[in-house]
């Protein structure tokens, strides 16, 4: 079944077992979720008040930090979208470690 | 040079303080959050006594016009440049012509905001707080307005964004209640003379602050304070920090604009590494008065400069000194 032109098919179904988040999102049949990433070693700290996926987030935004001591460093949204899913709040982490599963923003989707 | 657009109602220049006047008639004034304006210029790489914008709660907007390093602290006013959302207790870095939105406050009362090199109103007195009583000191020596544009200082601070932890996690007072917040009280001079009654209530109640409350003093809601006979006394100096208990019976706690002078017996005092809590506690909130020794006191100091110190090595651990 295709969809109208100007309609966009968004599914939510469970992830393969790799992911860290267990949430995998099809767009119009394209896989759009993406992975941010701790730059380094620090512990995962969210927001006090943290985006809801029903929030459009704009790149450059703050969605969470990495703390080293009482240092905060930012992690950034790297591009429009949405966030969905965070690792847990004070969880140790190093270079590489998933932080945030966002959907980006296809052009024109955040008004 | 920053921009005024529209002013909390109440903001005005503050740094640490204005010292060594007391006996002259002249207090101290200076943020109420001294750790909020601390922390902000350590962020920033600036002297620790930098003159800020103090904001009490309510909206403010201002424009920065040349690009600026700045850092927020104290309240959590859910603040905004341009558009994009700020943590709190954070610093970042703004453009010229970008504007900065601080909303109410949603956690705490004062907010800090501080700019690397410093608010460069001229100091008077050694000090660029404002003394509103005076008028003087800080920008005009009075409250600020619309289409104010004060001067910022000379830096070379740089674009980094990043926060540190908020004071309340890191130097938390266990035991605070839910709806009062706790600060550490020495037993001042007249104590003993209050009753016994008087003395059992200081401890025991969750005070309600008045909304006759602002920088010069916190009035204080609860049971009567009533001295065991009275006392006639002269007048004597006073620091922020002070709880009065007046004829009246209702505590007052002398804050960053308390008169220097009074005459009402002292039952107590809120211990300066404290005071900061006071600020941050909402009229209509309660605080809760827990005894403490003088020793205890001193060791409540040694761990807010630890604090400060920890994050001053962390921040050179990761890179973001005064030129991050």
């Amino acid at each position: 079944m295709s969809a109208a032109p100007d309609t966009i098919r968004i599914a939510l179904g469970a992830a393969p077992a790799t992911d860290a988040f267990g949430l995998a999102v099809r767009l119009d049949g394209a896989a759009v979720l993406e992975t941010v990433q701790a730059e380094g070693p620090g512990l995962f700290r969210a927001l006090e008040t943290p985006f809801t996926p029903a929030a459009p987030v704009r790149a450059g935004w703050v969605i969470g930090f990495l703390a080293r001591g009482p240092v905060r460093l930012p992690v950034l949204m790297p591009c429009d979208g949405w966030v969905l899913a965070a690792a847990p709040d004070g969880a140790r982490v190093g270079h590489g470690t998933p932080l945030f599963r966002i959907l980006r923003a296809r052009e024109g989707i955040i008004p | 040079m920053i921009e005024i657009l529209s002013p909390s109602g109440h903001a005005s220049v503050q740094d640490a303080g204005r010292f060594g006047h007391r006996h002259v008639g002249i207090g101290s004034n200076g943020a109420m959050d001294g750790l909020a304006l601390k922390t902000a210029n350590l962020m920033l790489g600036n002297a620790a006594e930098a003159a800020a914008i103090e904001v009490p709660g309510v909206p403010m907007r201002v424009r920065f016009l040349a690009d600026t390093a700045f850092a927020l602290t104290g309240a959590d006013t859910g603040a905004t440049l341009d558009g994009r959302p700020l943590p709190r207790n954070w610093r970042d870095f703004a453009r010229a012509g970008e504007e900065l939105l601080l909303g109410h406050a949603r956690q705490g009362v004062y907010a800090i905001l501080a700019v690397a090199g410093g608010i460069a109103v001229p100091p008077v007195l050694g000090s660029r707080a404002t003394h509103l009583r005076g008028v003087f000191g800080g920008f005009e020596g009075r409250l600020l307005q619309p289409g104010d544009r004060l001067p910022v200082g000379e830096s070379t601070a740089g674009p980094g964004a990043f926060g540190v932890v908020p004071p309340e996690k890191a130097l938390p007072l266990g035991g605070d209640a839910a709806e009062a917040t706790t600060v550490r009280v020495l037993p001042a001079a007249e104590y003993e003379a209050f009753s016994d009654e008087a003395r059992r209530a200081l401890w025991a109640t969750s005070w309600r602050i008045s909304g006759q409350s602002n920088r010069a003093g916190y009035r204080l809601m609860g049971p009567v304070l009533t001295l065991a006979e009275p006392i006639e006394m002269r007048s004597h100096g006073l620091v922020p920090g002070v709880i009065q208990g007046p004829a009246g019976g209702q505590p007052i706690i002398q804050l960053a604009d308390a008169y220097t002078a009074g005459g009402y017996p002292k039952i107590g005092v809120v211990i300066e590494p404290d005071l900061w809590r006071i600020a941050q506690t909402p009229l209509g909130g309660a605080l809760a008065f827990r005894r403490c020794t003088y020793d205890e006191a001193l060791a409540a100091h040694d761990a807010l400069e630890s604090h400060l110190a920890r994050i001053r090595i962390w921040l050179a651990t990761c890179g973001l000194g005064a030129a991050a």
